[in-house]
C-alpha cells in the first residue's frame, strides 16, 4: 500500500539528514519547481518531493473527480504520503494553493507537523465583504478561458473526458514538457478548486509555528491577504520579501533559502 | 516593443519603458503567466506557442506568443515573438464554447442526476450498512470471547467449589461453610456483573437517537455537575466557552463525557497534583466514507479533542474500547470506553485514543455537524 501511494504521488526522498522537510508546489507545476531551493537543504535535511495526482510525473489513473473536488482531497495525498513514509516532526513547506492544502491536513493531523512554511498563501482568491482576496469572478472565468485556448490544441481536452490516458503515452509526454501538467482536464479542475476556494475559516485552527513568505506585488496573492493570514494563524511569522512575483523559489531562491533558514533556526518544535 | 505592438496596445514609448511584462496582460492571463508561463521559461528558457490575452485600448487582444531566454555573461535577454489571432480565436471559442454546451447538457441531464443522487444515496446507505456490520462483527467477537472465557471462569469456580462442598458436607463447620457459600456468591456477582453489562450495552446497541442542537460547554458543564467534580481543586477541566454548533443526542453526548472523564479519573497520574484535562473543538471537513473504498464527500464535521495529564494506557490502544477490560488498570466491569466508542459510532462518527507522547491520554473524535445516524 505505502509503495503504491509513493509511486503513484512520484514521490522522491533525498538528502542527508533526519529531520524531514516536504516540499509541495502549487498550481501550474511540479516538484521540479524547487529544484533552485533543495539543495540548500540536502546536507542537514530528508527532503521529501512528489506531484500531487494529476500533476507532474504521478499516476493519472488515480484521478478521481470526487476526492480531487475539493482542496481536503489534495490534503489526503499529504497525509497519505507522510503516512507511507512514517515520516514525523515534518516542516511542511508550500507554494500558493499548496500553503492551504498544508493546512488542512496539518489540523487533521497536527501531530505529524511540527511547523508549517507558507510561500505566497491565499485563504480565498475571491473579493468577498470586508475581504480582500484580488480576484472577481469574472477575472477567474478569464483565467479558464486563457487554459482553456492553451489546452484546445489537446486531443483529450475537446475529446469526451478521458481520465485515464495511458495509451496515449505520447501525448502525456509532450504535455509534460510544456505545462509541467500531465492533462489539462485535471489541471482545469485544479485551477477551479485552487481559486473558488475559501479557507478562511480554516486558518485560526493551526496550531504550529508557521511562517508566512510574502513576495512584493504579488498579482495572485495581494499583501493584504498575506497579513489576513498572519491576523488569523495565531503566533505566524510574516516576512515581506523583496522578490516579486509570485515565484520566489524560482526567481528568487537566496532569498527564499535564507528565510526558511532563518525561521527554522529560530523555532522550538 | 515593437511599433505594430504599440499601436495595437495603445501604448507608447514612455509609459512602457520600465513597466512588468504581466502588467500588459488581462487579469486571468497575469494568473497563467504565473502560474505556468513563468515556470515554463524559467526551467526551459523557452516557451512555443503560448495563448495569453494583452489588454488592449478597447477589446483584449488575443496573441499566440513564442519565447526564447538568451543568457549572456552579466545579463539576460528575452526575445518574445507573437502573433495576433483575433480569427483564429473566434473559431476557437465556438468549438470551446461547443464543448462547454456539451459538458453543461450532460451535467444538466435530469435523469442522469436523479440516477447520480440515487446511486450517491444507495453508496451511503452501504457505507452506513458497512460500518455496522463491522461494528456487529467486532461485538460478536467480544461477546463470543466473554461467553467461552470470562463467564467460563467464576462458573468453573463456582462448580468446583459446589462440589468440593457437596463431597465434605458432613466434615466441614458452620465457619468453612460460610466461607465457602460466601466465594460461590462472589463467583455468581462478578458473572452478573458481566451479564448486565452486557445488557446495559444491548440497551444502547437499540435506542434511537434524539437530535438536539449541541453547544459542547453546556453539555461538559452537566457532565462536570454530574460527576460531583466542580468543587474537586486536583480535577481541572478546561474548554472554550463558545463553541461551533453541532447535532448530536444530548443525553448520550453528556454521558459520553462522563465516561470519558470518570475514566480519566480512574487512571489519573498520582505523582501529580492535578489532574488537567483539556477538550476543545473545531469545525472542519472530512470524508464521509470510511468503509467504501475510492469514494469521496467531504463534509462539515466537529473534531473535539480530549487530553489528560494521567497515567495513559499501558495496553495497546487499540484494545481501550474493548467491552470488558481485562488490564488491570481499568475496573474489570468498567465498559465506559467501549460505550463511548458505541456512542460515536451510532452518529456515525469517529473516535481514535493514543497515548500521548510525555504523558496522558488522547482522543480525538469526529462527529458529523448534521444529523446523521446509522439507521
Amino acid at each position: 500500500m505505502s509503495q503504491e501511494i509513493l509511486k503513484r504521488n512520484n514521490v522522491i526522498v533525498k538528502g542527508n539528514g533526519q529531520q524531514v522537510i516536504m516540499f509541495a508546489h502549487g498550481f501550474g507545476c511540479d516538484q521540479n519547481m524547487w529544484r533552485f531551493v533543495t539543495p540548500a537543504f540536502e546536507d542537514h535535511y530528508k527532503i521529501v518531493l512528489f506531484d500531487y495526482v494529476g500533476c507532474g510525473k504521478s499516476d493519472v489513473s488515480a484521478y478521481n473527480i470526487d476526492r480531487y473536488s475539493s482542496l481536503h482531497g489534495y490534503a489526503q495525498d499529504v497525509l497519505e504520503i507522510c503516512e507511507a513514509l512514517k515520516a514525523e516532526e515534518i516542516i511542511f513547506v508550500g507554494h500558493s494553493v499548496s500553503a492551504m492544502i498544508g493546512l488542512l491536513a496539518a489540523v487533521e493531523n497536527p501531530d505529524i507537523f511540527s511547523c508549517m512554511v507558507f510561500i505566497g498563501p491565499s485563504a480565498r482568491y475571491i473579493n468577498d465583504i470586508d475581504y480582500t482576496g484580488g480576484f472577481s469572478y469574472e477575472d477567474l472565468e478569464g483565467l479558464l478561458e486563457v487554459m482553456d485556448n492553451n489546452f484546445i490544441g489537446w486531443a483529450n481536452f475537446l475529446a469526451p473526458v478521458v481520465m485515464k490516458n495511458q495509451e496515449r503515452a505520447e501525448l502525456t509526454e509532450e504535455l509534460v514538457e510544456s505545462f509541467c501538467s500531465t492533462d489539462p482536464v485535471i489541471t482545469r479542475r485544479f485551477a477551479k478548486v485552487t481559486f473558488f476556494s475559501d479557507n478562511r475559516e480554516d486558518l485560526s485552527n493551526l496550531t504550529m509555528p508557521c511562517l508566512i513568505l510574502q513576495c512584493s506585488g504579488d498579482a495572485i496573492a495581494p499583501e493584504e491577504v498575506g497579513l489576513y493570514i498572519h491576523d488569523k494563524v495565531k503566533g505566524s511569522t510574516f516576512e515581506k520579501m523583496n522578490a516579486t512575483g509570485h515565484c520566489p523559489h524560482m526567481s528568487h531562491p537566496e532569498e527564499t533559502i535564507e528565510l526558511i533558514q532563518k525561521f527554522l533556526n529560530q523555532t522550538t518544535y | 516593443m515593437n511599433t505594430e505592438m504599440r499601436v495595437k496596445l495603445g501604448v507608447d514609448d514612455n509609459t512602457i519603458i520600465g513597466s512588468q511584462f504581466e502588467d500588459l496582460l488581462t487579469v486571468g492571463s497575469r494568473i497563467f503567466f504565473q502560474t505556468h508561463f513563468y515556470p515554463l521559461i524559467k526551467m526551459q528558457n523557452s516557451a512555443r506557442e503560448i495563448f495569453l490575452s494583452f489588454k488592449g485600448p478597447t477589446d483584449s487582444v488575443p496573441v499566440l506568443l513564442n519565447v526564447e531566454v538568451k543568457s549572456f555573461e552579466k545579463s539576460v535577454e528575452i526575445y518574445c515573438g507573437g502573433m495576433i489571432i483575433s480569427n483564429r480565436n473566434r473559431f476557437e471559442k465556438e468549438l470551446i464554447e461547443a464543448k462547454r454546451v456539451a459538458e453543461e447538457t450532460l451535467a444538466e441531464n435530469a435523469e442522469l442526476i436523479a440516477v447520480k443522487d440515487a446511486l450517491m444515496e444507495h453508496q451511503h446507505k452501504l457505507e452506513s450498512q458497512f460500518r455496522k456490520l463491522k461494528s456487529l462483527k467486532e461485538q460478536q467477537q467480544e461477546i463470543f470471547k466473554i461467553i467461552t472465557h470470562d463467564l467460563q471462569e467464576p462458573l468453573r469456580k463456582a462448580v468446583f467449589i459446589s462440589d468440593f462442598l457437596l463431597s465434605r458436607l458432613h466434615t466441614l463447620d458452620a465457619a468453612a461453610l460460610a466461607d465457602k457459600l460466601t466465594r460461590i456468591i462472589r463467583c455468581t456477582t462478578q458473572m452478573r456483573e458481566m451479564l448486565l453489562t452486557l445488557q446495559r450495552y444491548e440497551e444502547l446497541e437499540n435506542m434511537n437517537l434524539r437530535y438536539h442542537p449541541i453547544e459542547l460547554s453546556l453539555v461538559l458543564r452537566e457532565a462536570i455537575a454530574e460527576l460531583n467534580i466542580e468543587d474537586d481543586p486536583g480535577i481541572m477541566v478546561t474548554y472554550q466557552e463558545s463553541n461551533p454548533i453541532f447535532y448530536a443526542d444530548q443525553y448520550l453526548l453528556t454521558h459520553f463525557f462522563i465516561e470519558l472523564i470518570r475514566n480519566s479519573i480512574h487512571n489519573r497520574d498520582n505523582q501529580k497534583e492535578i489532574l488537567k484535562i483539556e477538550i476543545s473543538i473545531l469545525e472542519t471537513r472530512k470524508n464521509v466514507f470510511l468503509e467504501s473504498a475510492d469514494k469521496y464527500q467531504f463534509e462539515k464535521f466537529v473534531k473535539i479533542t480530549y487530553l489528560d495529564n494521567g497515567e495513559g494506557f499501558l495496553t495497546d490502544s487499540s484494545r481501550v474500547f474493548q467491552i470488558l477490560q481485562r488490564s488491570e488498570q481499568f475496573n474489570k466491569i468498567s465498559i465506559g470506553m467501549a460505550f463511548c466508542k458505541r456512542i460515536v459510532e451510532k452518529h456515525l462518527g469517529t473516535i481514535v485514543a493514543k497515548s500521548v507522547k510525555g504523558s496522558g491520554v488522547g482522543f480525538t473524535v469526529f462527529f458529523p455537524t448534521n444529523q446523521s445516524s446509522e439507521s
